[in-house]
């Protein structure tokens, strides 16, 4: 049997069906034979086989080593560290949320951490009680807020509908995740200023000890970040195809190169436009690479060159001289 | 990693007979040895523990409870003399291992001796506690310096400020900030205005609601008024948590207050810029505390008598008072001490020892009030200024017991072991060629340096083993 390495992903949840996408626009589509089934394949890469696990078990089987490879989100990540499992990509471009302290909107002098601090000694004070904190994140919200200074509370453990425990009453403030935060607010909770405690999107991990006692692998999971390199890298360009009027084709280059969003990546190329309809002026054709963020102060220098029209492309994949993370997981095994 | 930092610098001879004499010097002043747990409840420990002690606290939960492995021993002691019901006088020793969770810089266990003298207040019992932490130290760094200050006095001086107990804790912890240069006063009043106090102008500007904003501008509006509005139902649902709209309008109020309160603040601030200037000598000090404190205030008067009175018995001590410094100061713990505290460091600052008073423990754990004073040694910290051992420990002899010869080689190391003769035994020679070996022959003779011994001859062997060892 030809060794094999696992990668799994998130079965359901807010995460799953964006990362099959993302990997299918990394050109890894990922083929699952039976719907009902936890398994499946990627056909770009023969060595990988998936496991689809809901994102909590992602990390477990990371860290145990029944999966070489994991993608889930970066709170659960931190949420449960282990010694065995390695972050290799902690921004993947997708699944942006927040783990943070919300409070009952209510508490208009519950501003910041320093004052949720003081509301926790309150209820020792004139309650005789513990601060009650609703979440699943129990590693994480203990450790934020010792942090803070606030010592005295109790943690109620909550699968789902955490964001109800304040109303319900069974808990007085929440740590929880939001993408958008409308939740928290048609649940009358309020993020606490400097209460955010961890920044999370989806996240690349793996297991140490395996990645490093399998060197004959590493070429499978290469190829994998190759492609999600290029992918991302991709993400952040754009193909300018440029009609440009100018008789010198190097003076045109300079003027092209002169303004740095117009610079590309190595360089422009122009090739000449045969046949011109006057029969005097010289055209080119310009090929460019710009950052997606840059179109418009491009388009704007180029007219001012003597640009006409202009087509934009986004770019599927940029492949550079070597794949980034996977230069990273190296470094990462050598630690 | 270290899981034990306290075994790695020193020779074990040396280490045992250190703890072992600071244990006598504690039975000599009459303290018992006790064993505490070393898994307790975690609240045990958070009770009064500081911000510095929590963040490190070895916590774990188990079947819904939240556990911590002892980061000292005063809660527990504290703990015990709750759960004896007794108001006698007790006097604990302590010796074991302490945990922190912070592997990284110190490693997650430490070994720690103290002591806590339990129902006792006053001067005597002070100076008791603090000589004893003094004369552990000194056998290992004789040119400690012990320092002393008085949290008790200090809390008590600020009572005319007026200021609640909130806002007193806060001035406290950032005592150290006042005598930093770049920060003083304005930086503590900065982060005073910031968390503690609130104009309630604010609050509602944060609101977003015009109802408010119009509310603001009706100059007479009674503040409670103000507040029943901010409040609105209505408005904010009815998502409270465990809070009622009480509680929250009590707490604004008492912002707002602190915030019109802030002469007060400001005032107190002052005179803890004087105090915290003061840090020497005993005679220069303690003339400058005492031009600082009312001379009408006789409760003052008081605390700094005993305070001056266990001084001067320390001295009785034969502590000299070169070796002390006032710093009335001192930061420990704010929240756990409540009178007379004190640190014995060495050259380069690094803390030897440290306690105080504590006459609030017992009750915050659920208790009657009763008077406490203790103090730990930081072993750790002690063990590189240690000599090494003096007497170097007898060499093992080594009987070499093979398949033939087991049963003659068990009885003769029996035979040495009961004239208090160290001996091992081993099945073949050690690589070490200075070692005492003793051979037994297959004919049952004993051979030892160069000499046979038949089985009548074992007295001899004996003595001459014994000259060897000498």
């Amino acid at each position: 049997m030809t060794e094999r390495i696992t990668l799994a992903l998130p079965s359901k949840g807010a995460l799953a069906e964006p990362t099959t996408s993302f990997l299918r626009d990394c050109g890894l589509r990922v083929h699952q034979p039976n719907p009902r089934q936890y398994t499946g394949t990627l056909p770009a890469i023969p060595e990988f086989e998936v496991l689809f696990q809901r994102v909590k078990d992602v990390v477990y089987k990371v860290s145990d080593g029944s999966a070489q490879l994991g993608i889930t989100g970066y709170d659960v990540v931190c949420e449960q560290p282990h010694e065995d499992m390695i972050v290799i990509h902690n921004r993947l471009g997708y699944g942006h949320c927040q783990l943070l302290v919300a409070v009952p909107e209510a508490w208009v002098d519950v501003q910041n951490v320093a004052d949720l601090a003081e509301v926790a000694l309150d209820f020792r004070e004139y309650k005789q009680r513990n601060l009650r904190v609703a979440t699943t994140y129990t590693n994480l919200a203990r450790k934020f807020l010792h942090a803070n200074g606030i010592h005295h509370f109790t943690l109620v453990r909550a699968e789902g509908a955490i964001e109800a425990a304040p109303t319900l009453g069974y808990a007085d403030v929440v740590v929880d995740l939001t993408q958008t935060g409308t939740t928290l607010r048609e649940n009358h909770l309020r993020p606490l200023t400097g209460g955010v405690i961890v920044e999370s999107q989806a996240s690349l991990i793996g297991n140490r000890r395996y990645l490093k006692n399998n060197p004959s692998l590493l070429n499978a999971v290469r190829q994998f970040m190759e492609y999600i390199d290029a992918a991302l890298q991709g993400k952040q360009y754009y193909q300018l195809t440029v009609n440009i009027q100018g008789m010198d084709a190097e003076e045109l280059a300079q003027q092209i190169i002169s303004n740095p969003i117009t610079r590309g990546l190595q360089g422009p190329t122009l090739s000449p436009i045969y046949g011109s309809p006057d029969g005097k002026s010289q055209w080119h054709t310009l090929t460019i690479i710009i950052e997606s963020g840059q179109m418009l102060p491009a388009i704007e220098h180029l007219r001012k060159i003597g640009a006409t029209q202009t087509s934009a492309v986004p770019i599927r994949y940029v492949f550079l001289e070597e794949s980034p993370t996977f230069k990273r997981l190296e470094h990462l095994l050598q630690e | 990693m270290s899981f034990h930092a306290s075994s790695d610098h020193h020779d074990s001879a040396a280490i045992s007979q250190f703890l072992d004499a600071l244990s006598q010097e504690m039975t000599l002043y009459g303290y018992q040895i006790i064993e505490t747990p070393i898994i307790a409840p975690a609240d045990l420990f958070l009770t009064r523990a500081g911000d510095e002690l929590i963040e490190r606290l070895f916590t774990f939960e188990r079947h819904g409870q939240q556990l911590a492995l002892r980061p000292e021993f005063t809660a527990a002691a504290a703990d015990r003399y709750n759960k004896l019901g007794t108001t006698e006088v007790v006097r604990w020793q302590f010796a074991g291992p302490i945990f922190e969770d912070d592997s990284l810089r110190h490693g997650y266990q430490h070994l720690s001796v103290g002591a806590e003298l339990l129902g006792m207040s006053g001067s005597v019992a002070d100076a008791e506690i603090i000589s004893l932490a003094v004369k552990g130290v000194a056998r290992a760094v004789p040119n400690y310096t012990l320092i002393i200050g008085n949290i008790g006095l200090l809390k008590h001086l600020l009572k005319p400020f007026y200021l609640d107990s909130r806002t007193e804790r806060f001035l406290l912890t950032h005592l150290p900030d006042l005598k930093n240069t770049d920060r003083g006063i304005p930086y503590i009043l900065d982060i005073f205005d910031r968390t503690l106090a609130a104009n309630p102008d604010q609050i509602a500007r944060r609101s977003s609601s015009s109802k408010i904003m119009d509310a603001l501008d009706v100059a007479e509006i009674n503040t409670h008024q103000m507040l029943g509005m901010l409040l609105d139902a209505s408005q904010r649902g009815m998502t409270m948590g465990g809070r009622t709209r009480e509680d929250i309008v009590r707490r604004l109020l008492q912002k707002h207050q602190r915030f019109t309160e802030r002469e007060q603040v400001t005032e107190a601030l002052a005179f803890l810029e004087q105090w915290v200037a003061i840090d020497a000598s005993v005679s220069e000090a303690l003339p400058a505390l005492k031009a600082l404190i009312d001379a009408s205030d006789t409760e003052a008067q008081m605390l700094f008598a005993e305070w001056e009175q266990s001084i001067a018995l320390v001295e009785q001590y034969d502590i000299s008072l070169d070796q002390i410094v006032i710093r009335p100061h001192i930061a420990r713990n704010w929240d756990y001490y409540t009178g007379m505290v004190f640190e014995v460091v060495a050259d380069d600052r690094t803390r030897l020892a440290g306690g105080g008073r504590y006459d609030e423990l017992v009750s915050l754990i659920g208790g009657q009030p009763v008077p406490a004073v203790g103090f730990a040694y930081y072993i750790d910290q002690i063990l590189p200024h240690l000599p090494s051992s003096r007497t170097t420990q007898k060499q093992p002899l080594i009987i070499l017991a093979d398949d033939t010869n087991q049963l003659a080689a068990s009885q003769l190391a029996h035979k040495l072991r009961q004239h208090e003769l160290p001996a091992v035994l081993l099945t073949q020679s050690p690589s070490e060629q200075d070692k005492l070996v003793i051979r037994i022959e297959n004919s049952g003779q004993v051979t030892f340096q160069a000499r046979s011994y038949t089985a009548a001859e074992q007295t001899q062997l004996i003595a001459d083993i014994q000259q060897a060892l000498e």
